[in-house]
């Protein structure tokens, strides 16, 4: 089903992320994901997961699916088109408290 | 305290906190005046982050209301589905995270001597000073619509007593009855908004009062998520919602309140409720700070929303001119975190840099289903552009599973960011 939000994978994804571009910018582009997305997910009827304890890997590779999947159209298919797989990996890394 | 620990401290607070971004020494022992005009979405959300950023900094927060009434999800108030208390947010938990709120009106900014002026209190300093003002209503715009007349035809599109009004003048009318809703030109707060307005009230009348009618009278000929909408009004709401474009004489020049009716070019329509979404401007601070243009709103620059016209003072929210990003509650809150970090990377001599930033819009098309529009913008070189290939609406012809999924995710969106800005 098309808004079935997808469920972020335990398993560690291959790829390194690049190295840092500039901390600065992927602490701004964070700030767009807080929005919809709590610090601890809700107990009832959770629909919008919280991204805290995720590995980098995992927020990444949930996050490619989106992108790169082009035929979905939940609201994550429409937003995850406008990053780069460079800027995927660089925000995941921040997000899970990888880099600073 | 680690950096680890001082993290997670953070993260409890609300959500993804930008703090160990860069260096925590410097922003720990910044000490500045940062004063927040405006409790909404925007000013509430920039004084808390500034706060966190900045722990030695005094952030202080002006708002007059000792409540907040939240505009998103008050539609759903107007067609009996929601009590007003679920839209009402207060300041108390900001004393506990250090934030000052001053009760008061601002009345004056003097950018020379960087000082506020207060209508009850003493001149307030600033080093850098933010406005989340909000819109007014351009009283002057549409003939016949003055603050009296929005006491018999309310226009609903600031929350709080106006919303209840339409709410109790919707459900005294018998059924049979004409509902009117005049919407504005662009641009207005929430693009949706009306649409969303115009799905709910037709929900109640085909609910409650199944012979009555809501008649749209449009400034324009096109809106936000258009197709989806009428698709939704064809299938749920053929007898019970009429939308009238500008070009087919949907435009009202004028309004006379005693008789309740609405101009057009070629006719005069009298309704038994009317609802007028009147043309709108930045909130009167806004203008009184200097740092609106000729057309009623803020010009900004797209890092830092810094005002182009008043260096010192940022300006967020539905004030600002900020296309193609909209006047919505989703992003004054982007705004006010991105404000914030700028400000705290340009009081501790770092250059804010350009990022990417997204919005989210769910719009409810019946009681418990909803559609979403999604944009994603850059801010290269301080000029907000949409990034190609991302975005969009809703699917066309979706399931209805779809649609009630996007609705439970509109709810869980209005928890999270309620609970960012005010909680």
């Amino acid at each position: 089903m098309g808004c079935t939000p997808v469920s972020l994978p335990d398993t560690q994804h291959a790829e390194t992320p690049p190295t840092l571009l500039s901390t600065n910018s992927f602490a701004a582009m964070a700030q767009s994901c807080s929005g919809c997305h709590q610090s601890e997910t809700p107990e009832t009827a959770p629909s919008v997961w919280s991204l805290s304890g995720y590995e980098a890997a995992s927020i990444a590779a949930a996050l490619l699916y989106y992108r790169n999947d082009d035929t979905g159209s939940t609201v994550m298919h429409r937003i995850a088109r406008g990053y780069t797989e460079e800027q995927i990996h660089e925000l995941s890394a921040y997000i899970a408290g990888e880099t600073q | 305290m680690t950096r680890f620990d001082r993290r997670q401290a953070l993260t409890l607070l609300g959500g993804i906190t930008a703090t160990a971004a860069f260096s925590p020494k410097a922003l720990a022992q910044t000490r500045a005046r940062v004063v927040v005009i405006g409790g909404g979405f925007g000013g509430a959300t920039a004084a808390k982050q500034l706060k966190s950023l900045l722990p030695a900094s005094e952030v202080t927060l002006v708002e007059k209301n000792p409540v907040f009434t939240a505009c998103p999800f008050s539609n759903l108030v107007i067609g009996g589905l929601r009590e007003i208390e679920d839209q009402q947010f207060d300041y108390r938990g900001f004393f506990d995270l250090g934030i000052k709120v001053i009760q008061d009106e601002a009345t004056g900014v003097d950018t020379s001597k960087k000082q506020i002026n207060l209508k009850h209190g003493a001149l307030l300093p600033y080093d850098r000073l933010i406005l989340s003002p909000g819109i007014d209503i351009r009283w002057d715009a549409l003939e016949g619509y003055d603050e009296a007349a929005a006491e018999i035809m309310p226009h609903a599109w600031k929350a709080g007593t106006q919303t209840l009004l339409l709410r109790d003048q919707l459900q005294a009318m018998p059924d049979g009855g004409l509902v009117v809703m005049t919407a504005p030109a662009a641009p207005y707060r929430c693009p949706p908004g009306p649409y969303e307005r115009a799905s709910l009230i037709a929900a109640y009348l085909k609910r409650e009062k199944p012979r009555s009618k809501l008649l749209v009278l449009d400034a324009k000929d096109s809106f936000s998520k258009m197709p989806l909408f009428q698709e939704a009004w064809a299938k749920h709401y053929p007898d019970h919602l009429e939308w009238r474009a500008g070009s087919l004489d949907g435009r009202v020049s004028r309004v006379d309140a005693s008789t309740r009716t609405a101009f057009t070019d070629f006719e005069d329509i009298q309704g038994d409720v009317v609802n007028v979404i009147p043309p709108q401007k930045a909130g009167r601070i806004a203008d009184i700070a200097g740092v609106t243009d000729a057309t009623g709103w803020c010009p900004i620059e797209g890092i830092s929303f810094e005002s182009t016209l008043q260096p010192g003072i940022h300006v967020i929210g539905d004030a600002t001119i900020a296309s193609p990003m909209p006047k919505s509650a989703f992003s004054a809150n982007l705004q006010g975190k991105i404000c914030a970090l700028s400000i705290a990377q340009l009081l501790t001599d770092n250059e804010p840099s350009a990022t990417t930033l997204a919005n989210t819009c769910y719009s409810y098309i019946t009681e418990e289903t909803a559609i979403s529009v999604v944009g994603v913008y850059r801010n290269d070189e301080g000029v907000l552009s949409s990034v190609p290939g991302a975005g969009g609406v809703s699917p066309l012809a979706a399931s209805a599973d779809i649609r009630s999924a996007e609705a439970i995710q509109a709810e869980q969106w209005f928890r999270t960011i309620t609970a960012e800005a005010f909680g």
